[in-house]
């Protein structure tokens, strides 16, 4: 399992080519005792060398080529990858294609795990895949107790009414934070 | 709120959506007492629009700069009212939830929080104070993380410029500007740049190879800094006022916008280029200079003509 947390406001976690890079590095290695490199990531490090390329990062092809080599490796892959609506929104079509060729392409199977919110671009590539979409009555019980710790603490911190509030008060203030917080 | 009263009025008046809760909290920070919504709308262009995140302390440095004046972490905490969080792990300052910046885009345009950006590092480089405080080694690197305040004003001062190039928007730099530009600061700035900064030929963001060529270029002419980032129109402002320049600067000048496209840099070139020369024998056809690239790109289409 191999996976990425992409950040609108870093630079390497906001682009294609990183994100595809560090499944790359994760994928390269072999398991425990021994860490070392597939054989597969060496013979492109050799290729490179000999067209005397070394310096240059791999471009969105290579890597994806790379990608689709080593998910072969192994009899399953899962990418795991958090926050697509975050990578930047120019390249993000090219990100999507590429994770969509390896699923594809790669001769064993490869699950895609990701989580975003219902951009058009991404519903567009993925539309074939099964999504899981979250409503906001899905968290409606997590919320509500968010609302009844941050209300607890209010009250005990003195913060609310100097801490005197009546618990009919409390339960009022609680169902209507509840009832209109609506997902936000 | 001090009564029973009050606590239930508040609850009818809730915002429905998440944009009049947001529409709620901007309003109450900029109606903050004293230097309260300053800190907050800087701390939030900071954010925003920094290059790279910077460590918390950074932050609170570079929207704060006198020293005596300095915010403490929960005094930015207080003034930016829960739009803003710090990151104790990573030690930086970051927007609570992707959607704050997206809402502040709205209330704060980017390319004025790139001007105010830039203001912050010419206030810094044109500092003479500035350049004994800091060592940097080894060099900073495309990808490293945490630069100082001086380190990142040097490095990204022409980044957040490109982005600002706005007429509407460079006369608020003006004083900054000149101060930068003449005298002896952006020499010391150049000077500093190449200890302390590395670009590399085959970086993976463009912004780093324009750091390289910059270095590379011998000559200290302030033409080259603006041919290398990029900056047409303090490009063409300054080419405009300057009466003859050699040839063998032309020929340096031109490498950028021709390896990175920057159009009007490169047209405004090869139209000095073709103006008659007075000196026979030095003329230097721009076929010859630009490469196949560089004419595609720079060349006018023939539709255009």
């Amino acid at each position: 399992m191999v996976y990425f947390y992409c950040n609108k406001a870093e630079e390497n976690r906001r682009d294609p080519r990183s994100i595809l890079n560090a499944l790359i590095h994760q994928l390269a290695q072999t398991g425990p005792p021994k860490r070392k490199l597939l054989k597969l990531v060496v013979n492109a490090y050799d290729d490179r060398l000999s067209e005397g390329q070394l310096s240059a990062p791999l471009s969105l092809a290579e890597s994806e080529r790379l990608l689709i080599q080593l998910t072969d490796v192994y009899p399953r892959t899962t990418i795991c990858i958090d926050a697509l609506d975050e990578v930047e929104h120019t390249k993000r079509i090219d990100l999507l294609r590429c994770l969509n060729r390896v699923i594809k392409d790669s001769q064993n199977l490869v699950k895609i795990f990701a989580t975003t919110r219902m951009d058009p671009d991404i519903l567009f590539q993925f539309n074939i895949f099964p999504r899981i979409e979250l409503q906001p009555d899905d968290n409606f019980h997590d919320i509500n107790r968010f609302i009844q710790i941050k209300l607890d603490s209010a009250i005990t911190d003195g913060v609310l009414l100097h801490g005197d509030v009546s618990p009919e008060l409390k339960v009022e203030i609680w169902e209507d934070l509840c009832n209109r917080s609506k997902g936000m | 709120m001090l009564t029973e009263d009050d606590v239930r009025n508040s609850l009818e008046d809730l915002p429905d959506t998440l944009k009049d809760a947001y529409d709620e909290i901007y309003s109450r920070i900029v109606t903050q007492k004293r230097s309260a919504p300053g800190i907050a709308l800087n701390a939030f262009r900071w954010i925003q629009c920094a290059s790279v995140p910077l460590r918390s302390s950074t932050l609170l440095e570079a929207i704060t700069p006198e020293v005596g004046n300095r915010v403490k972490t929960n005094d930015l905490l207080r003034a930016c009212q829960n739009l803003v969080i710090l990151d104790d792990g990573l030690d930086v300052f970051r927007f609570a939830h992707l959607s704050v910046d997206e809402y502040l885009e709205t209330r704060l345009p980017t390319v004025y929080s790139h001007a105010m950006i830039l203001k912050g590092c010419l206030e810094v480089l044109n500092n003479p104070n500035s350049w004994g405080n800091y060592m940097a080694r080894p060099k900073y690197k495309e990808r490293d993380y945490y630069p100082h305040l001086l380190l990142y004003s040097t490095i990204f001062w022409p980044w957040h410029f490109s982005r600002c190039e706005d007429p509407n928007i460079i006369p608020i730099l003006n004083d900054l500007w000149n101060s930068f530009t003449s005298g002896s600061n952006y020499q010391d700035w150049r000077k500093y740049h190449r200890c302390t900064v590395e670009g590399h030929s085959s970086a993976q963001d463009i912004y780093w190879r324009r750091v390289d060529i910059f270095q590379r270029q011998q000559s200290d002419d302030i033409l080259f800094s603006f041919s290398a980032f990029g900056l047409n129109q303090t490009f063409s402002t300054v080419l405009k006022s300057r009466p003859h320049i050699e040839q063998s600067i032309m020929n340096q000048l031109l490498f950028p916008p021709c390896e990175f496209g920057d159009l009007e840099i490169g047209k405004l070139l090869i139209s000095v280029l073709n103006r008659p020369v007075r000196r026979p024998g030095t003329a230097v056809p721009s076929e010859f200079l630009l490469g196949r690239t560089g004419r595609r790109k720079i060349r006018p289409s023939r539709h255009n003509i």
